[in-house]
């Protein structure tokens, strides 16, 4: 089996070749054999974004239909309407799929659409109280068996978001009991659907989403939860696997980011210490801490670490209104960093234009 | 099993969980005794259900003392899981909280509820309640007249219960 790259990657990889070619480092059948052992991924067809939007508009206009509420068809006509809708996209989509695969799934897409509109329609026919975060999880429990038949990672990625916003809306709310199962799952379906990394993603996302739940559900005091968030981060940025690591190092590297940057916070220190002048100063020796966590894995090329430095400069510079105090934090540190910065340039110029 | 098989299966799941949840409240519906509520209303709306009339029953606010003991020792939010049913008894037009239980009721009108808030620190001496009744979807646009009919007068809810389950059928203007 050929290796696979994308497009650019292909063509990146061809040019490289020919400029051996050229030094003659590689004869021409030398590149041809190299060439062969690669293929260039499939692109987005432009007919399949094309029809998918369709679906995608048609759907949501039935969504809105039905959110409505037009009174000029009865509610069990609705329902009869939604139920022949959904059996006949996708009869129609079945049916095309062997001709015409592309339009045939984006109808079955529509199907995906209406039958959450069914599910809606029958919350407003029999008004449904509360979040009817419910609705959430039966959208994704009904579109799962059509995500396996077709083997569609679009539609288990759009049944994992569904399951993430259930999980999400139902804090305050009835315990998410179905996050049990359905967490684990979301990871044995990265497995079914050719592990694909966007799914991957999303699988972490949605199991981060339920640990946030589980430390609202015991009410674990904010500085714990974000510690905890803090910690997970960094498990995730540093631990050595082969299991798609990029993935894990980008989530760690956002999520140690984000509850990093909250940790600034002195506020969120208070249960450790009633005084605020304390809280303040565990805060900044935590930001300073964090802050050269982040420059160290700027200086191995973690453009993300150095959002974050912004992010919590940003969020000093609005936290206090004393200018004269701010003005002279912000000017050495300012100048610190400047002076790093120069250090580092020499550095690279003595090692011969190598990256730093 | 063929790919056609699989297809039609994939299908009809999704219908039979759309059948599925219907049926409990169609059955309520059907079968359930009609009960009158008091109520006070406004009209937000719902991304996917549209305009709808908030309600807030007054049997949705009950003492604090009315709670079962085994309830209030648990604490925090898992207090919020705990399933109660509220038995009811008619006064005048209207039904009231007669009893809190966490045992489902042998006899008479009741529905299931969740305690929704809950005032720990002893400061308030009721306790809020929520029967999944809180919400009655309109035509878009028309929730604002209801807002009128609510404001010169309050709104009665119309909901049939049936072993617990409450539908909300109806609201209309109190004639009193």
């Amino acid at each position: 089996m050929k290796r696979q790259l994308s497009k650019s990657q292909f063509s990146f990889f061809t040019k490289e070749l020919d400029y051996c070619e050229t030094r003659g480092l590689v004869t021409s059948n030398q590149k041809q054999s190299i060439l062969e052992q690669y293929a260039e991924k499939p692109g987005l067809s432009f007919i399949k974004i094309v029809v998918t939007i369709g679906a995608i508009l048609v759907g949501l206009g039935v969504l809105s239909f039905i959110a409505s509420n037009w009174d000029g068809m009865g509610k069990i006509t609705k329902l009869a309407v939604i139920f022949a809708a959904f059996g006949g996209v996708n009869f129609a989509g079945y049916s095309l799929s062997k001709n015409y695969p592309k339009t045939g799934k984006s109808l079955m897409y529509l199907g995906i659409l209406v039958y959450g509109a069914g599910i809606f329609l029958i919350g407003q026919m029999f008004n449904f109280g509360g979040e009817f975060t419910t609705a959430f999880l039966l959208w994704s429990l009904g579109i799962v068996p059509m995500a396996l038949q077709q083997r569609d990672k679009y539609i288990m990625l759009f049944a994992n978001i569904l399951f993430g916003v259930y999980i999400a809306g139902s804090i305050d709310r009835d315990f998410p009991y179905a996050a049990f199962v359905g967490v684990p799952a979301l990871y044995l379906a990265f497995n079914y659907f050719e592990k694909s990394r966007l799914l991957l993603f999303f699988a972490n996302l949605t199991a981060l989403d339920f640990i946030f739940h589980l430390t609202q559900r015991y009410e674990v005091e904010g500085l714990y939860t974000a510690t905890i968030f803090f910690c997970l981060g960094l498990l995730m940025f540093f631990l050595k696997h082969s299991f798609h690591r990029e993935i894990f190092r980008l989530q760690g590297n956002i999520l140690f980011g984000a509850a990093g940057v909250a940790l600034t916070f002195p506020d969120l220190w208070q249960i450790l210490t009633s005084i605020h002048s304390s809280q303040v100063a565990v805060s900044v020796m935590f930001a300073i801490a964090f802050v050269g966590l982040l420059f160290a894995l700027i200086k191995k090329g973690s453009i993300i670490s150095l959002a974050f430095v912004c992010i919590t400069i940003f969020r000093f510079y609005t936290d206090t209104f004393a200018l004269l105090p701010k003005s002279l934090f912000f000017i050495v540190g300012g100048l610190l960093l400047l002076g790093f910065g120069y250090y580092f340039e020499r550095m690279r110029k003595a090692q011969g234009g190598m990256h730093i | 099993m063929n790919k056609r098989n699989t297809f039609i299966i994939a299908v009809a799941i999704p219908l039979l969980i759309l059948l599925a949840m219907t049926v409990k409240p169609a059955a309520s519906v059907l079968l359930g005794q009609e009960i009158l509520l008091k109520t006070v209303a406004v009209d937000p709306n719902d991304l996917f259900r549209g305009e709808y009339v908030a309600l807030d029953f007054k049997i949705s606010t009950i003492r604090k003392s009315m709670l079962p003991d085994s309830v209030k020792q648990y604490t925090g939010k898992q207090m919020k899981d705990i399933p109660l049913f509220v038995s009811l008894k008619p006064e005048g037009k209207f039904y009231v909280v007669d009893t809190v239980s966490e045992k489902k009721p042998d006899l008479g009108i009741y529905l299931k509820a969740k305690l929704r808030y809950y005032d720990y620190n002893d400061m308030a001496d009721s306790v809020h309640l929520d029967y999944s009744l809180d919400k009655y979807f309109v035509k878009q646009g028309s929730g604002k007249e209801l807002q009128e009919q609510s404001n010169k007068g309050e709104l009665v809810g119309k909901v049939k219960v049936l072993n617990g389950y409450g539908i909300l059928t109806g609201v209309e203007p109190s004639s009193n």
